[in-house]
């Protein structure tokens, strides 16, 4: 009895493994920074990177403007931008934006977006958007911009 | 023209010419169904305002949905001239039927009671028609009635006020006066004498016209006719119409009398409203099919001049002697006049007594629940629950009538709940339930008005509207409403009621948007209507209400603590100035304008704000709520106790009220009722943070730190980190006696002021907690500075009894006019 109950905590144990692997590996999926192709940027620095997406940063170059695409509350995208871009609380990142706006310093807010598609999407067709999206469902035709010299995956990359 | 696209309607062919423009059969081709297109005369296209007026009154009378009236579709302009797009009818005009031959009676009165009808449907909208005439009526060959041209009707300024200057339809008729001689004494026929003498008129003008149409309905004879226009005015203002029967010997008595009240020459005397008519019209057909029924069973009728024939039990029985009867038969005889003079008078008496006995009281106090967005689309919300809080706010200026405020209904919202529970729980004695639902471009409407005490409708209705009329569907509802309500009303009191303060419905739904936003109460909200009611200000520069709205979400703003309040004020003050400037009798906007005085510490400035805000509108809460603050703050606490109490008398299920009335306990130091209070307001609404946070609050000065803890722990994970919410943790941590915890949280909060405001009254507050008076005194020198919301409260907060008695605090106090 004993054997086949060890037996049966073993098997249990080892299918749960099994089953969580994939979660697990699903949950340290970096996220990318992407934009259209014809973006003259390849690389930012982290430092950089927050600017932009502070809204610090506005323009791309002199006349390409800088359009923001977060997505909304709950996605596993925003979590990580809010952490570690923006280093704010979820109520804190609102109350950053509604004050840059009420003060001037920036036209508008990020625009919001609500699934990865939507964020390649918007990107494709808009010139000076950038969007975060899971890197393993980057869309063929954007550019995954490096970070730090770094693109997701590879040891280094900030952004997860 | 034939074959021409005009917009998207294909011209087919022409269906008439008239004075006021010539009319083509056309197919929509968007939405396949064929359509009357009215092009109007190009002389009157020549004319900018005539024709924004024109297009104006058109997009009013479009919000006319009713089976008597024919249905504007929409309105447009082809190469400068304006055209009018109706509901397209297979008939004849009456004009044309009455040239065919006379009307039976059982059709004049079939006809008439339709046209009373639509008469109706359109004065109760404050639309008079100005030129009612055979040939703007049209019968459908199922014999349907339907009213045409009411586009080119002066839209009424206000229900039962008359409206003022030449109508569009006047100058029409002016015109036609020139241009068709043929057809200028039938147009001027039909005129009232007001409207000969060129007076003011209203909508007892088509009452008149309507007794025109009828005469001749009745008798195909003209009651006002003469060789020239100038005899025909003669005889309308000076001569008094022959007697119908005379044209047409069946013609019933009765009919006579509706007909001849319609033609009254002072407007006073005749029928006062269309409704009013079609009783009579109505009776009149009920009581001759009962006559008719009743002649298929009874004996033929006698023949003319036979005398009747005395019943048995009318016969007098033989007597020798002189009955009780008799004599009282004898008397009656003797004293015939007198009795009956005595008999009326009783007769009076009594109907006098039962009129006041009977009948039924004013519904004086009403609910709006919030209409249910019934195609389920989240994307119009705003709209159905705008309509909800415009209806609201048009009823809240009636004097007369207690108005549930829209935060105490809005937890109805969706709730499966009989109007009459609704009621008992609202305690109110009438509810008014709707729906909408969009259609592409267009939205059903439907509202019903539901006495409570035996769930009674007393009124229902239905629209079929574009964007662009909902503004005067609001204004329609409401104006109904307040009619069936039984309410006795000035006309500045019901001018009150259907006013709105702007004509752009684009402006109209971009502020119902930003309301709908502003009262989430959130900072996702917030966000959203700051730039939905500059967008609205855009549309419509000169939108009070909008600017109002700016100046609510911008306080807003100073008291989730977004921005330093010495940032926000110079914009709350700019918009609630404007919102003033345009409209000095909106209540919100004085408001507004109180709070910022409030929170400026012009004490006296606020009050006078206050209190003209409430005289303006003493259902609005939020100047109840925000002057119960004020007084709080200036220890008035009874004072206070009223003005919540007023607040809780309009809206009882208002989380916002409840907690003001929660807040006061607490200022008062009542820790227990402050409690109890707050775990009353949560059971409104479990997902209220401030109720949590001064739930907290209340709980460490009574001295339950634990349970204040928690409390302090929910708000802060319910709000997703508020920086308040985590400074007011870390002053309970402070109070805990629990040190260490308290200055991490004093860390977070200097991080945070790297990148968001904090503001510096709370942190101050964690310094008193942890016994740092000189820190605590730096902090609230900066809170002044920033000129933050909460230090109002600083006379009267526990927090700070720390400080009392230091000479920096005091003077602090003695700055702001506290002491």
């Amino acid at each position: 009895m004993r054997i086949l109950s060890f037996n049966r905590r073993f098997l249990i144990a080892a299918l749960a493994a099994a089953v969580a692997a994939p979660l697990i590996a699903a949950e340290q999926v970096d996220v990318a920074i992407v934009v259209r192709p014809d973006l003259p940027i390849d690389n930012l620095t982290f430092a950089e990177l927050r600017r932009v997406m502070r809204g610090d940063r506005q323009f791309w170059t002199s006349n390409l403007r800088v359009t923001l695409l977060v997505r909304a509350p709950v996605a596993r995208e925003r979590d990580i931008v809010l952490k570690t871009i923006y280093e704010m609380s979820e109520a804190q990142f609102r109350q950053y934006w509604i004050a840059k706006v009420f003060r001037a310093e920036a036209a508008a807010g990020p625009r919001i977006v609500y699934s990865n598609e939507m964020s390649a999407e918007l990107v494709a067709a808009m010139p000076g958007a950038i969007a975060v999206v899971d890197a393993s469902q980057v869309p063929k035709g954007l550019k995954v911009l490096r970070i730090d010299g770094h693109l997701p995956g590879e040891k280094g990359y900030p952004l997860r | 023209m034939i074959g021409k696209t005009v917009s998207h309607y294909r011209i087919l062919d022409t269906l008439g010419k008239g004075g006021m423009g010539v009319v083509y059969k056309a197919e929509d081709s968007r939405l396949g169904r064929i359509v009357a297109v009215k092009f109007v005369p190009p002389s009157l296209a020549a004319d900018r305002t005539s024709v924004e007026r024109f297009q104006r009154e058109a997009r009013a009378a479009s919000a006319l949905n009713h089976p008597n009236i024919c249905t504007l579709f929409d309105i447009g302009e082809a190469e400068g001239q304006p055209f009018l797009v109706m509901e397209h009818l297979e008939g004849a005009t009456l004009h044309d039927r009455l040239g065919s031959g006379p009307l039976s009676m059982d059709e004049v009165l079939d006809l008439a009671i339709q046209i009373a009808d639509g008469l109706d449907a359109a004065h109760s909208a404050g639309i008079v028609h100005r030129d009612i005439k055979p040939a703007n009526v049209f019968v459908t060959t199922r014999g349907q009635v339907k009213i045409m041209d009411f586009g080119l009707a002066k839209v009424s300024r206000l229900s039962g006020q008359a409206s003022t200057g030449q109508s569009l339809m006047a100058t029409a008729a002016m015109e036609d006066l020139i241009t068709s001689p043929g057809s200028t004494v039938g147009t001027v026929a039909f005129m009232s004498p007001e409207q000969a003498r060129g007076e003011d008129i209203d909508s007892r003008t088509d009452l008149f016209s309507f007794g025109v149409v009828l005469y001749e309905m009745a008798t195909q004879v003209m009651p006002f006719r003469g060789d020239s226009i100038a005899l025909t005015f003669v005889s309308i203002l000076e001569r008094d119409p022959v007697p119908p029967s005379r044209h047409r010997l069946e013609l019933s008595p009765e009919l006579e009398r509706i007909i001849l009240k319609a033609l009254e020459k002072n407007r006073e005397m005749r029928y006062q409203t269309a409704s009013e008519m079609r009783s009579d019209l109505k009776r009149l057909r009920r009581d001759s099919d009962s006559r008719r029924s009743a002649s298929t069973v009874a004996l033929p009728p006698p023949p003319t001049g036979a005398r009747p024939v005395a019943s048995p039990a009318a016969t007098t029985p033989p007597s020798s002697g002189v009955s009780s009867a008799e004599y009282l038969v004898t008397a009656v005889t003797r004293y015939r006049r007198r009795v009956l003079v005595g008999a009326a008078v009783l007769l009076m008496g009594i109907l006098a007594v039962l009129y006041f006995a009977l009948r039924e009281p004013a519904l004086d106090s009403i609910a709006v629940l919030p209409f249910t967005n019934a195609g389920g689309d989240p994307g119009n919300e705003y709209l159905s629950d705008g309509l909800t809080e415009s209806i609201i706010n048009s009823l809240s200026q009636i004097p007369k009538l207690a108005v549930r405020s829209f935060a105490s209904v809005v937890y109805l919202k969706n709730k499966d709940i009989s109007p009459e529970e609704a009621g008992n729980k609202l305690k109110v004695r009438a509810i008014l339930t709707g729906r909408v639902v969009r259609h592409g471009d267009a939205y059903d409407i439907s509202a019903e008005l539901i006495e409570v005490r035996g769930d009674r409708q007393i009124w229902g209705n239905k629209y079929t509207v574009k964007a662009a009329d909902l503004l005067a569907t609001q204004e329609q509802i409401s104006r109904q409403i307040t009619e069936k309500l039984r309410i006795e009303l000035t006309g500045a009191e019901m001018a009150q009621v259907t006013r709105h303060t702007t004509q752009d419905s684009e402006a109209y739904q971009l502020y119902l948007q930003g309301r709908h936003e502003w009262n989430q109460r959130t900072l996702e909200g917030l966000q959203l209507a700051i730039d939905l009611f500059q967008q609205a200000i855009q549309k419509d520069p000169r939108y009070a209400l909008a600017y109002a709205g700016q100046a609510d979400a911008y306080a807003q703003l100073a008291d989730f603590n977004v921005l330093p309040a010495r940032e926000v004020f110079p914009k709350l003050r700019e918009a609630a100035a404007r919102a003033l400037e345009l409209d000095d009798r909106l209540a919100e906007a004085h408001t507004s304008l109180a709070w910022l005085k409030f929170h400026e510490w012009d004490w006296s400035g606020a009050e006078n704000e206050f209190k003209r805000a409430i005289e303006l509108n003493s259902g609005y809460p939020t100047a109840h709520v925000w002057y119960g603050e004020y007084l709080t703050a200036l220890s008035r606490f009874d004072q206070a106790a009223t003005e919540m109490k007023a607040a809780f008398d309009t809206s009882p299920m208002l989380p916002v009220v409840n907690l003001a009335l929660a807040e006061r306990w607490y200022y008062a130091r009542q820790y227990p009722q402050a409690i109890e209070q707050c775990q009353k307001t949560l059971a409104l609404d479990q997902d209220f943070v401030p109720a949590n946070s001064l739930l907290a609050r209340a709980y460490l000065q009574q001295g339950s730190q634990a349970q204040a803890l928690a409390e302090f722990q929910k708000a802060l994970d319910a709000s997703g980190g508020d920086t308040n919410d985590l400074a007011a943790q870390g002053y309970a941590f402070a109070a805990a006696h629990r040190e260490g915890d308290a200055r991490k949280v004093l860390e977070e909060l200097k991080q945070r002021s790297q990148q968001t405001y904090v503001q510096p009254l709370r942190i101050a507050a964690i310094h008193v907690a942890l016994g740092e008076k000189e820190q605590a005194l730096d902090r609230l020198q900066s809170a002044f500075d920033d000129r933050s919301v909460g230090l109002v409260f600083l006379k009267v907060d526990p927090v700070f009894d720390g400080l009392r008695g230091d000479p920096r605090f005091t003077s602090l106090l003695q700055r702001m006019g506290l002491q």
